[in-house]
């Protein structure tokens, strides 16, 4: 059997916006625009530099059925590039780009890319230097809420060459992820395939290893500061000898980066320490190859001497911090700080004083507790504001909102009413 | 904390003034008016919380007696005695020191304070009658807060101050007409609109694209019909713009009168060569002349310069000689070496003439010199004898004259007068000869030896007579004088005159001796040195006549060298000679050079004629060459032109097929089809070129509307700017929400707070106001929503606290603050209760009833009243006579204690 390399990517979502971002410097609103495309043609390279016989696309390739006529240009290139060179490459789509929805600006693909419909699984050998090397399945979405467990459909053949599955699902329903394409692990193993090409999760994971490895490669390129979209993006390349999956290498691939620092500001004591340990954190990631950007937010926590500094406002502090790291590579923008923190006080000390913070404690743990009240008392808060336009783009708070609020009143009460009693 | 009293260093007043025993409980203060009380208000104040400053309305209480501005209270605290001080010099420093004097922090008193500041103290804890009457201004908005803050600790103020501040924020996100978040959701909204109609229309892409693509091939087609049309006008148009030009290449030919294209090269290529040497031809004709003309006359002048040198020479001999550079400087040599002889002979003739010179002068000097040599001089060996005869008479005569002296001394004689005679003699000679007399001192010389030898001769008859042996000796010594004399050739008597002139004598023989002795060697000096002269002349005459011989051997080789110059001849006049033969040499070269090239010149003429013949003749012309040069010259240009026309149409018809096609078609001359079909052609192109244009804008329209579509269906941008402004959006209503959260719960644990606290301050002051107005009014209270509080009286009735008089009023206030110091005291803030004259206004009945009530209050909180009116004091003092009584005096503050 032939050796041979593979390029596994999956939820490239392409020409992506982003997410959570307020307005930005023009220069970095540019540069995230390109980001998710100038990943593709990294990829693309990347391919083409390792001499992979296939490329595995595991969905999401668009973040919309209706997004990007640039993005399919940009996408149409790559895959002739590929082609031009011998690469073969397999795409499903997911659920954000289902074949059955949207449209398509691309009226025909490049020859040697596959793109499995929707239904049942296909199967295709991939043919390279004239010698069978491997069989890939794969289904695609038809609709974007595909329900089905589309993994138990997957069978191996009989073919002793090594077998991929390429499908965009959710394995042991991952958490923050829509439950499309459900399926366990149990399920994967079933099909019998050597290596499971898997989308949808974007924090990438191996959920399993030879034989029959299950990976989920993450997503291309971040696109907020969530947990699974932060930290390094890009694909994962196999290795194929005598017939098996042997080894997996991580390629970050994404430009811009997004990171979050949190500091517990429980031991600063002032807030120049602040900003050179927020300064030393980001270090870290300054020099890295291929980074061209990173988005850090701040999360500034605990309790200490410097909230009430912090709570008349971080302008000066993102100020600095912008300052202190304008004109490095990769450029940095401090895209936000945000402000957790509270006074060095007893919280438990300052509930049971009899005084008005007590007062002003006791009565917001009431409402933590009643929900009700204090769904009436936010109905108060909204009743003038959820009128005519605004209540058209506006809704009520949702629960994380709504315990956020909470946090930020206590953190103001205490301020302005927590002395020692 | 209880005040036990203050050290005031300066203030107002007050200077160096102390008081150390204030009681817990009630302190009535009291003296004259102007005897400080306010001032001791404003001390106890502004240590605790601060004196004013320059912009401040307060008084500032400068010392008026000296001190430093400032001071101490004494208090006694959980933690013992306590010393707060604090001075105007560093108004915002106090100083807190326990008993050991040890300094506490900064904090400690603020601390102890809880939140109460300046204004709240001088409010609630120390006021007087203007504080009291002015409640009603503070009671109407203030009063509740006042009331409150005894619960919140001081928090009611910074309630509303929370409130308003949130107030602003939530209005500054949103307001019912207007506020960021409308103006937010206003720009989501427009940013919605925009990014579905990106979508809607980037559906249309494809049909699009699709609709540039058939406008793009249907311009092709109409590009490349539009192509093949220009081509075949330009075939037409080349056979009519090339027509002249074959018209001319036909005429050429005709002119050429036959003469082919590649005749015509050739012929081109001889006419070209010939014409190139038609001037030169001119000029050798020219030539030709001059070197005749030239040879004739260098051959008459050869002669001629011949036969002007004499007979005898021919050109051959001439031509025989040798002119060569070599001999020319041979003679030079010869010329030297003759010039050379010849200056050595006239030097040597003239050293042999100064040698012979010489000589002569020596000889004449030595023949001088013997000359001088003639005369007898003595003899070296008797110039000696005599000179030891001259020694011997001196030395004999010494002797005798000694002899002579001791015979006179041996017989003194009298003084002679030869003796005396011959001194003075002797002294006058010495005298004459210093004067420079010498003839007269010789004289006198002579006189005096004459007197002292006549002096002599009787001293020697006085010795004889003296004694026979002296006789004997002087009789020897005079023979041996005599014997001496002799010997010198002189003769007795013997005198020391006679002995110098002996001396004087030799001298002069000897001068004679030594002068001939140097003459003689002059004389042999110069014998030498004519010797040598002789010698050199010698010598001089030897080389004169080897140079006269050198001279003649170098006449000799001259005349040898040359010989064949004929005749004898200087070497100028030889030089010359040669000089005359080159000339005639040069002219004889000139002329045979002249005729060669006369020969030359004659025969490439003959050549250059010989070959225009033949070309002409080649040519088929005859006549004269020049003529017929320029008529063939003619023939070949039109052959040339016909050439040119020809390769004209070459180029631009090509050699391939086509133009092989299109020369033949030239050829046919058919110029009026050629014209038909450009005309018919040109209408086609310009409906083709209408139809590509229409073509072109009908894709540029479609690729706009594309690219358009492209930029203006831009979905992720426009999702991007959406995700933006809803992030804004997001982040200004969590603004808004946060502070309108906060701003209803702070309200409501504010209402709550009221409700719950509002009893216990009421509560107090109700007990105090039905105590001192007798059960006039038997509550006070504060309605929910109402800032001023009100009076219930016996009946039930409620008025409002502006309705009353101003003594109940002030009755009232005092029972609020009562109750608000009773409120702060349950919470743990017990502080000093200072009243100023706050009963005047009192009516003696309810005066009592307010002093009661006090001394009560006094007996849980510490009160300082200050008055100036005897009666409060008995009144006080009668109400509680516990109390404490400090007489304030004047100036420095004596005090007197009446109880």
């Amino acid at each position: 059997m032939s050796d041979f390399t593979f390029l596994h990517a999956a939820d490239l979502h392409l020409d992506t916006p982003f997410e959570g971002l307020g307005a930005l410097r023009p220069e970095i609103a540019a540069a995230l625009r390109d980001a998710s495309l100038a990943a593709w043609d990294r990829l693309v390279e990347l391919a083409l530099e390792r001499r992979v016989a296939l490329v595995l696309l595991a969905g999401d390739l668009y973040d919309g059925p209706e997004r990007g006529i640039r993005a399919q240009l940009r996408f149409r290139r790559g895959l002739e590039r590929l082609a031009a060179a011998g690469v073969r490459v397999f795409v499903v789509h997911g659920n954000h780009d289902p074949l059955e929805e949207g449209w398509s600006a691309l009226r025909d693909l490049p020859p040697g890319v596959t793109v499995f419909d929707p239904g049942a699984p296909q199967a295709e050998e991939v043919v390279a230097g004239g010698r069978r090397i491997a069989v890939v399945h794969g289904v695609s979405y038809g609709q974007r809420a595909e329900r089905e467990n589309l993994a138990a459909r997957f069978r191996r053949t009989s073919d002793p060459l090594p077998q991929f599955g390429l499908l965009h699902c959710n394995v042991e329903g991952q958490a923050g992820h829509d439950p499309y394409a459900p399926c366990t692990l149990a399920d994967l193993r079933a099909a019998g395939m050597d290596y499971w090409a898997l989308g949808h999760v974007h924090q990438r994971q191996v959920l399993a290893r030879a034989p029959g490895w299950v990976v989920y490669p993450g997503n291309l390129q971040g696109r907020s500061h969530k947990p699974s979209e932060q930290g390094a993006k890009g694909v994962v390349i196999g290795t194929v000898r005598c017939g098996a999956v042997r080894e997996l290498e991580f390629v970050p691939l994404a430009p811009v980066r997004f990171e979050t620092v949190r500091i517990d500001i429980a031991s600063v004591q002032e807030l120049a320490k602040l900003e050179q340990a927020l300064l030393a954190e980001v270090r870290q990631w300054v020099g890295l190859p291929g980074l061209e950007g990173l988005l850090v937010r701040v999360e500034l926590v605990g309790r200490g001497p410097l909230h009430l500094d912090l709570a008349r406002g971080v302008d000066g502090l993102a100020e600095a911090l912008q300052d202190a790291t304008a004109g490095t590579a990769p450029w940095v923008c401090w895209e936000r700080i945000v402000v957790r923190t509270g006074q060095p006080i007893d919280r438990a000390a300052l509930l049971a004083r009899d005084d008005f913070a007590g007062e002003l404690l006791r009565r917001l743990d009431v409402l933590r507790a009643d929900e009700a009240a204090l769904e009436r008392l936010l109905a108060e808060v909204d009743e003038g504001l959820l009128r005519g336009e605004i209540a058209r783009v506006v809704g009520p708070a949702s629960e994380e909102e709504r315990r956020l609020l909470l946090e930020a009143a206590e953190t103001l009460a205490i301020d302005r009413f927590g002395g020692e009693a | 904390m209880i005040l036990r009293g203050w050290h005031i260093d300066g203030f107002g007043q007050w200077r160096d003034h102390r008081i150390d025993d204030l009681a817990p409980g009630l302190n009535v203060l009291h003296g004259p008016n102007e005897i400080g009380k306010t001032t001791l208000h404003a001390f106890v104040r502004g240590v605790l919380f601060g004196f004013p400053d320059r912009r401040s309305r307060d008084p500032l209480y400068l010392p008026i007696h000296g001190g430093e501005h400032g001071g101490r209270l004494l208090l006694d605290t959980a933690e013992g005695r306590v010393s707060v001080g604090r001075w105007s010099r560093n108004r915002r420093v106090v100083v807190v020191e326990n008993e050991a004097g040890e300094r506490l922090d900064a904090g400690w008193l603020d601390r102890r304070l809880r939140g109460v500041d300046g204004a709240l103290f001088r409010s609630v804890f120390a006021f007087g009658l203007e504080e009291l009457s002015g409640l009603d201004a503070l009671g109407a908005e203030e009063v509740g807060l006042r009331i409150f803050d005894a619960g919140l600790e001081g928090a009611g103020r910074s309630v509303a101050a929370v409130v308003e501040e949130l107030q602003k924020r939530r209005e500054a996100e949103h307001r019912s007409r207007g506020g960021r978040i409308r103006e937010l959701a206003r720009e989501v909204l427009a940013a919605r609109t925009e990014l579905n109609g990106a979508i809607a229309a980037a559906r249309g892409h494809r049909a699009l694209a699709a609709a540039e693509a058939e406008a793009a091939a249907l311009l092709e087609a109409r590009r490349a019909e539009l192509e093949a049309a220009r081509g075949e006008l330009q075939r037409w148009e080349i056979l009519l713009s090339l027509w002249p030009v074959e018209l001319r290449r036909r005429a050429a030919l005709r002119e050429a009168a036959g003469i082919g294209l590649e005749e015509a090269a050739a012929l081109e290529a001889r006419l070209v060569t010939l014409r190139a040497e038609q001037e030169l031809q001119h000029d050798r004709r020219r030539r030709i002349e001059a070197l005749r003309r030239a040879a004739a006359a260098e051959r008459a002048a050869a002669r001629e310069a011949l036969a002007a040198l004499g007979p005898g020479w021919t050109e051959e001999r001439l031509l025989a000689l040798d002119r060569s550079a070599e001999r020319r400087a041979s003679f030079a040599r010869h010329r030297a070496a003759i010039d050379a002889a010849t200056r050595a002979v006239e030097a040597a003739s003239a050293e042999r003439e100064r040698c012979a010179a010489e000589v002569a002068r020596l000889e004449g000097e030595r023949a001088a010199l013997e000359e001088g040599a003639v005369g007898e001089v003595p003899r070296a060996e008797e110039l000696r004898v005599r000179r030891g005869a001259l020694a011997e008479l001196r030395a004999a005569f010494a002797a005798r004259e000694d002899l002579l002296r001791q015979a006179v001394t041996g017989a003194p004689a009298p003084a002679s007068g030869a003796a005396v005679g011959g001194v003075l003699f002797l002294v006058a000679a010495v005298a004459l000869a210093m004067a420079g007399a010498w003839g007269a001192a010789a004289v006198a010389v002579v006189a005096a030896l004459a007197a002292l030898g006549l002096w002599g001769m009787n001293r020697r008859a006085a010795a004889a007579a003296h004694g026979s042996s002296g006789a004997a000796a002087l009789e020897e010594a005079s023979r041996r004088v005599e014997r001496a004399a002799a010997a010198c050739g002189v003769q007795p008597p013997i005198t020391a005159a006679v002995i110098e002139g002996v001396a004087i004598d030799l001298d002069a023989a000897e001068r004679a001796f030594h002068l001939r002795e140097e003459l003689l060697r002059q004389i042999e000096a110069i014998r030498t040195r004519c010797a040598g002269a002789r010698a050199g002349l010698r010598r001089a005459e030897e080389s004169e006549a080897a140079a006269v011989a050198a001279r003649e051997r170098a006449l000799a080789a001259w005349a040898e060298a040359a010989a064949d110059l004929g005749g004898e001849r200087t070497v100028e006049e030889a030089l010359e000679l040669l000089r005359q033969v080159d000339g005639i040499v040069a002219r004889s070269s000139a002329a045979a050079r002249a005729e060669e090239e006369l020969a030359a010149v004659e025969a490439a003429a003959a050549r250059w004629e010989e070959a225009a013949a033949t070309l002409l003749a080649a040519a088929g012309i005859e006549g004269a060459i020049p003529q017929g040069l320029e008529l063939l010259e003619g023939r070949l240009a039109r052959a040339r032109a016909a050439q040119a026309a020809a390769a004209q149409l070459d180029e631009q018809l090509g050699v391939d097929e086509r133009g092989a096609q299109l020369r033949a078609e030239l050829e046919r001359g058919e110029r009026g089809h050629w014209e038909e079909a450009a005309a018919e052609v040109r209408e086609r192109i310009a409906a083709l070129e209408a139809e590509v244009d229409a073509a072109l804008e009908r894709l540029t329209l479609r690729r706009r509307e594309r690219e358009e579509l492209e930029r203006s269906a831009d979905v992720p941008a426009k999702a991007a700017a959406l995700a933006s402004r809803e992030e804004e959006l997001a982040a200004a209503v969590r603004r808004y929400r946060e502070a309108a959260l906060l701003e209803k719960v702070l309200l409501q644990a504010l209402e709550r707070f009221q409700q719950e606290r509002q009893p216990e301050v009421l509560r107090h002051a109700s007990d105090a106001f039905a105590r001192i107005t007798a059960g006039r009014w038997v509550a006070v209270r504060q309605p929910v929503g109402v800032k001023e509080v009100e009076v219930i009286d016996a009946d039930g009735r409620a008025v409002a606290a502006g309705a009353l008089s101003r003594g109940a009023v002030e009755q009232l206030y005092l029972s609020v603050r009562l109750g608000l110091v009773a409120a702060f005291a349950d919470r743990g803030l017990r502080l000093p209760l200072l009243l100023d004259d706050v009963c005047v206004n009192f009516d003696p009945a309810r005066a009592d009833a307010t002093a009661a009530v006090i001394a009560d209050f006094a007996r849980e909180h510490q009160v300082l009243l200050f008055t100036c009116h005897p009666q409060t004091v008995e009144r006080m003092v009668a109400a509680a006579p516990e109390c404490r009584v400090v007489a304030l005096e004047p100036a420095r503050g004596a005090r007197v204690d009446v109880a």
